[in-house]
């Protein structure tokens, strides 16, 4: 019986070990191509064999606009990131600590938000922003104009009411006993203060797990971009501008200059991948959090 | 006795009396119309143009059905029932790969393993990115020529050099093997946390009883991963119905139209070929689809659980 055990923890290992390496094979090939010159990629019999800095394509990749992507996709994913942790907080805690009529009815309506994919809504989602009134020569009923279409706050508009982070931080409420809030509300505190300082410390796990969910979304956003800000250099986010990139001088046919190619989508994918690592304790944690029985 | 209060004195009280309902609603009522206008105007804006034919530049006419007689029709050889056969045979095939392979894993990974938080961020990882970005990379590496990546890693090997963009198995089967990789980390993940929910006396019974490993796995560990299973299929199953990255970045719906799948189609017809009617049309078809499936998992778990 033990020895049989042994051998299937051995055999999972071995397993674990290949599988893992499989997974993140195409994303470390590109990784370490980044940092080879262009024989030497060539020569790579598994994994290319890192040889040099490649100063001067980072540097080429950063005069083609990825700079100002980093700084547009940084400053939507704060945005975005303080936004979904305001409505985040305050929805969770009406929803989980409040009595009040119409309470059921409103987080119903709220949740039926996440089946609708948004892959869907792109269409009509576009005409909407199309034809905001009064917005980029638009009258007052949306039209004549070209609405927010090429425009940054067409970046900005749409989930300020999130609703998977309603969702995850109410659960995360449910688990925390109301007698800190009772405490609190005795020495004077009231809304906002039972919210971001009784609760807000107590919600870590949830509250990082938003963190990284939102950052994600946005820095890898690329279809609602692609659509509404094609034409506006100033304002296109890092997925898009380093798709449009290296599309722009790569070619099926003929040879490419692979590390320059490496370069840039190591540019793109760096940040997701070390965020990640740095946090991804709480992630776990935060995740389990949601409470999968209900 | 209220009615002789002056009037200011009702309102304080009244306030009193629904303070909380009355906080609550102040918050909420923004946040709700906000919410319905960005969710339910687009999706009555869907509705309106699926019955309108519209080339975004002339104004819209009725087009009462047409459209969707257009999808249900014969015409150009059952063109969009062969688009939506094929996105739900991707999603089914996706989905399987994704929960036998997510749940093993899982198993695996919950057992006392050196190492295995590494094991798990590495399972994780691709799941970071975006995915248009490693379709592009994926693209790179599938390059058809003998100068394509993946052709000169083979070579090292001694294969022949592969078209395998063009290539009717591999194309395919790259497009399942892309959309499990970016997505199987998460449900490895929500398996781990299920599979540590379990309470650990259920097995501890079950050993004394005699149970044996596979009885284990049979009779406890996979009835109580039913609410893992359930979300993982549907928020899987949403997932994999949309699959874009690969026709629009690596494919172009090819070869030969096998990776053409219903999001494709959608902003094919809707933005290349500026048939807004028919585009919004599709996305009300396959909105309708991932709804039928919602409610069929919804019901099968209120059977099994009376609920």
């Amino acid at each position: 019986m033990k020895r049989r055990k042994q051998i299937v923890k051995t055999v999972s290992i071995i397993f674990l070990i290949i599988s893992s390496f499989c997974m993140i094979y195409p994303v470390l090939f590109m990784a370490l191509g980044a940092f080879t010159t262009q024989e030497r990629f060539l020569d790579a019999n598994i994994l290319p064999i890192p040889n040099t800095l490649n100063i001067a394509l980072f540097e080429r990749a950063f005069g083609a606009g990825v700079s100002r992507a980093y700084f547009v996709t940084l400053i939507r994913a704060l945005f975005y990131i303080g936004v979904t942790l305001l409505v985040g907080l305050i929805g969770g805690y009406i929803f989980s600590k409040m009595r009040f009529p119409g309470r059921n009815k409103a987080f119903l309506l709220l949740l039926s938000g996440m089946v609708m994919p948004g892959i869907l809504m792109l269409v009509p989602m576009y005409l909407l922003v199309a034809w905001f009134p009064l917005a980029g020569g638009n009258n007052i009923f949306g039209q004549g104009g070209h609405g927010f279409v090429g425009e940054w706050p067409a970046l900005f508009i749409y989930g300020w009411v999130p609703p998977f982070a309603i969702f995850l931080l109410k659960q995360s409420f449910d688990m925390l006993p109301t007698e800190y809030e009772d405490a609190a509300k005795m020495d004077g505190a009231g809304f906002f203060t039972v919210i971001f300082n009784v609760y807000g410390p107590l919600l870590k796990p949830p509250i990082v797990a938003l963190v990284i969910l939102t950052f994600l979304g946005i820095w890898n956003d690329y279809l609602w971009p692609s659509l509404v800000i094609s034409g506006n250099q100033e304002w296109q986010p890092i997925a898009y501008r380093i798709s449009s990139v290296v599309l722009s001088d790569w070619s099926p046919v003929g040879t490419t200059d692979y590390p320059a190619v490496m370069v840039r989508t190591f540019l793109a994918m760096w940040p997701p991948a070390v965020l990640y690592f740095l946090l991804q304790r709480y992630f776990v944690q935060g995740m389990v959090a949601s409470g999968l029985k209900g | 006795m209220e009615q002789t209060l002056p009037w200011h004195k009702r309102l304080q009280l009244w306030y009193r009396h629904n303070r909380e309902a009355i906080v609550a609603w102040s918050f909420l009522t923004p946040m709700m119309i906000y919410f319905v206008i960005m969710t339910f105007v687009p999706l009555v804006f869907l509705i309106v143009i699926s019955f309108m034919r519209w080339n975004i530049v002339n104004p819209p006419e009725w087009a009462g059905l047409s459209n969707f007689q257009r999808i249900f029709s014969s015409s150009q050889e059952w063109f969009y029932f062969k688009v939506i056969g094929r996105t739900i045979l991707y999603a089914v095939a996706i989905l399987t790969l994704n929960i036998v392979g997510g749940f093993s894993i899982a198993l695996i990974l919950n057992q006392a393993i050196l190492g295995k938080g590494l094991f798990r961020t590495m399972w994780y990882l691709p799941s970071v990115f975006a995915g248009a970005v490693v379709a592009l990379l994926l693209r790179i590496y599938l390059a058809g020529s003998s100068q394509g990546i993946l052709n000169m890693l083979i070579a090292n090997f001694g294969f022949e050099p592969v078209d395998w963009i063009q290539h009717p198995f591999w194309m395919p089967v790259i497009g399942v093997i892309f959309v499990v990789w970016m997505g199987i980390g998460f449900t490895v993940i929500f398996f781990l946390a299920g599979l540590q929910g379990i309470d650990e006396n259920l097995y501890d019974a079950a050993k004394i009883d005699g149970a044996n490993d596979v009885q284990l796995l049979r009779y406890i560990t996979i009835p109580q991963m039913v609410p893992v299973l359930l979300f993982i299929s549907v928020t899987g199953m949403i997932g994999s119905m949309q699959m874009w990255e690969v026709p629009k970045i690596i494919s172009s719906g090819g070869p030969n139209k096998m990776t053409y799948t219903l999001v494709y189609s959608i902003q094919n017809d809707a933005f290349a070929g500026l048939e807004m009617g028919l585009g919004t049309a599709q996305s009300l078809v396959l909105f309708l689809m991932l709804l039928v499936f919602i409610g069929w998992q919804l019901n099968n778990y209120r059977k099994q659980y009376h609920v």
